[in-house]
């Protein structure tokens, strides 16, 4: 699930009473009971950490507050109402910069087990608008991708435009004033999104496109390509749908194909990182010791921060810099048009060389990293950083319900 | 005595008679006791605050259940729906133009304040809305937040921190509880400014009050005499707080419109000068009001039942018109001595205050003062020129 599934500023906040729904849920009041579906399985929800930043005249204030549902339970409704509004707002303003909530969950089998899961690890389900568990899963994004790629070819054609006809008009004269060339044929690349999974490359870890390294990647994650002209200039568009888009999410501990085997749980145990690992930490200053305390102090069930300071501003070294740099540069790449629709608006703009150095370009050479994430207790690292575009959220985290690291994803909204 | 719990409206010393009969009256004249205590420097636990004409009203402060700062006005402690802004994004989503601004600018610049619980205040200016002018010869920085226009000399140790501030506000309430929607108001807020918050102090300086004796012994008599005519008319008061009422039959008896009455003789610049003039008007007052009220009755049945009702309260009047020339009497003795402190008071002030008119600025009185005893509070305005202000001035700024 995302933010705007629980709050929209154009309604004045409540979206749908889906709070409330969330609420009755997790307190399995009001005819719901406590099973959520996630990407791992039917889980309890028991806690929640809110870490909120607010912008001050003095830089970014930023407040961590946890919520237990036990504790709102007995008559205890100011204190759920107050959980309530916190958890409303930070849907509003988005999980955008150092904004973050993470639900403390257990499965129904297996109820001895903390499970750290983000929003996006939640599935939509009927309750909160999706589809049913009886009734195939509907993409959101691959459903207007592929109704923007008729409606493009319906355009090219001379048909009807039923569907988003004002973001295919605002596409084709953007483009065809760009280019002095008129549209002649569009294209639907279909199939499933592009994987993007982590790899090396000399000696860095950097993000590639279907397993190939370059950063004009136009050609090999175009969704809709458009052909403008007698030459037929092709035009790559890379559709996106949604608030917070999703850079990367890949598998770290070895399993899976294709996923780098930077943080096997078997090493980590016995104190050791592999190199790829190390290198892949290097990158956001992140200390190997502390990295591995954060893991296997959560094993030993630590109620406070498990490393000292465990939320700390890094400078990073030049090389460092660089690395990280070179691991966004080739997540952006060059050489396609971002079509970005949050819901609300059409976001129609070139991913050009520039545009990539921009967006890889990090407005300091600070690195927030949180060990222990923000409340300094739970089993995974957060680093947030800043380029001149976009705001990003890394993560280093554990989501099966076991302690070492399984997964690690990251997050950008744009500034 | 308003003995509040979140800090909406505040009532003034001589309407008490009217909201509480005896009860009210009698605090009256306990609060101003304790007036005359910290008149004549003793030893007192009540204290006096400068009321501001700022605007907005604004509550903020650290939520104690969720630790998060906020900002909002008055709604946050609405019951179903409290509007309460953590962030931009809130406010956004309830407020709308200019409120939404103002909010805005006080969550980034509050935020940082280290705000000690939950606060109210007026917001005073922004850099935007803060000038530069010369009065009556007086290089000031003026700012006009609502009815008011205030001014600070520029080399005022107050005026070089509002130059260089980025907003001014006065708090003047602080709020005890855990949760925000049933929070209980208490006088005064312990806030520290900063070089970007300009947070300017209510307290009204009480020990600069230079009252002589013989302005001291003059107060003394007239205290004396409100608490001996409060006790000769105590009852008839109680009569005319127990026959008041906005719906039924009582909306036809003349008690329900007293307060109303009183409002609009001085919407109309008029002060109580000669009372049988008042009484005069009082009638004339009710007559109008019981003319509409009877137009609006369809039934000839119903018309009939509520015009004997209204011969019944006229008699009513008649019958007591004594006991009417002593309330207002009464009523007059409470805003003559009410005037008498404000008059004093106005001295104090460090702020110059004016209003626009079409002929450019014309000086004017501080807004009021609020004075607190044991956690209830009472307002003292100089009701004919604040009122005469509110509903003339025109509020060419909104």
């Amino acid at each position: 699930m995302k933010p705007s599934d629980f709050a929209r500023k154009a309604v004045g906040g409540k979206y749908l009473d889906r709070t409330d729904t969330f609420f009755d849920k997790a307190l399995n009041r009001n005819g719901k009971v406590n099973h959520f579906k996630t990407d791992i399985g039917i889980v309890e929800v028991g806690a929640f950490i809110i870490t909120r930043a607010t912008k001050t005249s003095k830089g970014t204030k930023v407040v961590t507050s946890e919520f237990h549902f036990d504790d709102m339970k007995g008559g205890r409704t100011s204190y759920m109402n107050a959980a309530k509004r916190a958890f409303n707002s930070l849907m509003l303003a988005g999980l955008r910069g150092r904004n973050e909530i993470e639900f403390i969950c257990n499965k129904t089998t297996e109820r001895h087990l903390d499970i750290y899961l983000d929003l996006s690890d939640f599935e939509k389900t009927e309750e909160f608008g999706g589809r049913g568990a009886g009734s195939a899963k509907v993409n959101m994004g691959n459903v207007y991708e592929s109704e923007l790629a008729q409606s493009l070819i319906n355009y090219c054609s001379g048909l009807p435009v039923t569907k988003w006809k004002p973001h295919v008009e605002l596409i084709v004269e953007t483009l065809q004033k760009k280019l002095k060339q008129p549209i002649k044929k569009a294209e639907h690349a279909g199939g499933s999104n592009t994987k993007r999974p982590l790899a090396v490359h000399n000696n860095h870890i950097v993000i590639s496109a279907e397993g190939k390294i370059e950063k004009n990647i136009g050609k090999t994650l175009t969704d809709i390509t458009l052909y403008f002209g007698e030459q037929e200039i092709p035009i790559y568009l890379s559709v996106k749908f949604g608030e917070t888009l999703s850079f990367f999410n890949c598998g770290i501990s070895g399993g899976g194909k294709g996923n780098l085997s930077l943080f096997p749980a078997d090493k980590l145990q016995k104190g050791e990182i592999p190199d790829n690992g190390k290198t892949y930490l290097d990158m956001f200053g992140i200390v190997h010791e502390d990295f591995l305390s954060v893991f296997a102090g959560y094993a030993k069930g630590s109620q406070s921060a498990i490393v000292q300071d465990h939320i700390r501003t890094i400078t990073l070294s030049a090389p460092k810099k660089a690395a990280l740099e070179e691991l966004i540069a080739t997540g952006v790449g060059y050489g396609y048009w971002m079509c970005h629709f949050d819901g609300g608006k059409l976001h129609f703009y070139e991913v050009d060389h520039n545009y990539m150095t921009r967006a890889a370009n990090l407005i300091s050479n600070k690195v927030e990293v949180q060990y222990g994430g923000s409340s300094g207790t739970g089993k995974r690292i957060n680093m947030n950083f800043e380029t001149q575009l976009y705001e990003f959220s890394f993560n280093i985290r554990n989501k099966s319900g076991g302690v070492y690291p399984t997964h690690s994803n990251g997050d950008y909204s744009k500034k | 005595m308003s003995n509040v719990t979140q800090l909406k409206h505040l009532e003034h010393l001589e309407d008490e008679m009217l909201n509480y009969g005896m009860g009210g009256c009698n605090a009256a004249v306990a609060f101003l006791k304790e007036l005359r205590k910290m008149l004549g420097h003793q030893e007192s636990t009540g204290f006096m605050q400068t009321k501001w004409d700022g605007a907005p009203s604004l509550i903020c402060g650290t939520d104690p259940m969720t630790g998060m700062f906020f900002v909002g006005t008055k709604s946050v402690f609405n019951k179903l729906e409290p509007k309460i802004c953590y962030g931009p994004e809130d406010v956004d989503a309830y407020y709308q133009g200019d409120l939404a601004e103002k909010l805005k600018y006080s969550l980034e610049y509050f935020a940082v304040l280290g705000i000690d619980g939950v606060v109210q205040g007026d917001l005073l200016f922004t850099t935007s809305t803060l000038n530069s002018e010369t009065i009556n010869g007086e290089k000031l920085y003026t700012f006009r937040p609502n009815t008011i226009t205030y001014g600070i000399p520029v080399n005022h140790p107050i005026g070089v921190a509002a130059k260089r501030s980025k907003i001014g506000v006065v708090f003047h309430t602080h709020y005890v509880g855990d949760d925000i929607p049933n929070m209980q108001a208490r006088a005064g807020a312990d806030v520290t400014g900063s070089a970007d918050v300009l947070v300017v102090k209510n307290d009204t300086p009480m020990n600069r009050v230079g009252f002589s004796k013989t302005e001291l012994q003059k107060f003394d008599m007239c205290v004396q005499k409100i608490d001996r005519m409060g006790q000769l008319c105590g009852d008839f008061l109680d009569d005319l707080v127990s026959n008041f009422g906005t719906t039924g039959d009582s909306k036809f008896h003349i008690s329900s419109y007293l307060k109303q009455f009183f409002n609009s003789e001085i919407k109309n610049a008029r002060s109580i000068t000669n009372i049988d003039e008042t009484i005069n008007e009082l009638i004339n007052f009710y007559h109008e009001k019981m003319c509409k009220e009877l137009e609006k009755i369809k039934t000839p049945a119903n018309l009939v039942a509520k015009r004997n009702l209204v011969y019944k309260s006229e008699n009513y009047l008649l019958d007591n018109i004594y006991k009417f020339k002593t309330m207002i009497a009464l009523y007059k003795e409470l805003q003559s001595i009410k005037k008498m402190v404000i008059d004093k008071l106005d001295h104090l002030e460090e702020f110059r205050t004016f209003v626009q008119t079409d002929k450019g600025y014309k000086v004017t009185t501080p807004e009021g003062y609020v004075l607190h005893k044991d956690g209830s509070m009472i307002k003292f305005v100089n009701r004919l020129e604040f009122a005469y202000n509110n509903f003339t001035i025109q509020k060419q700024w909104r």
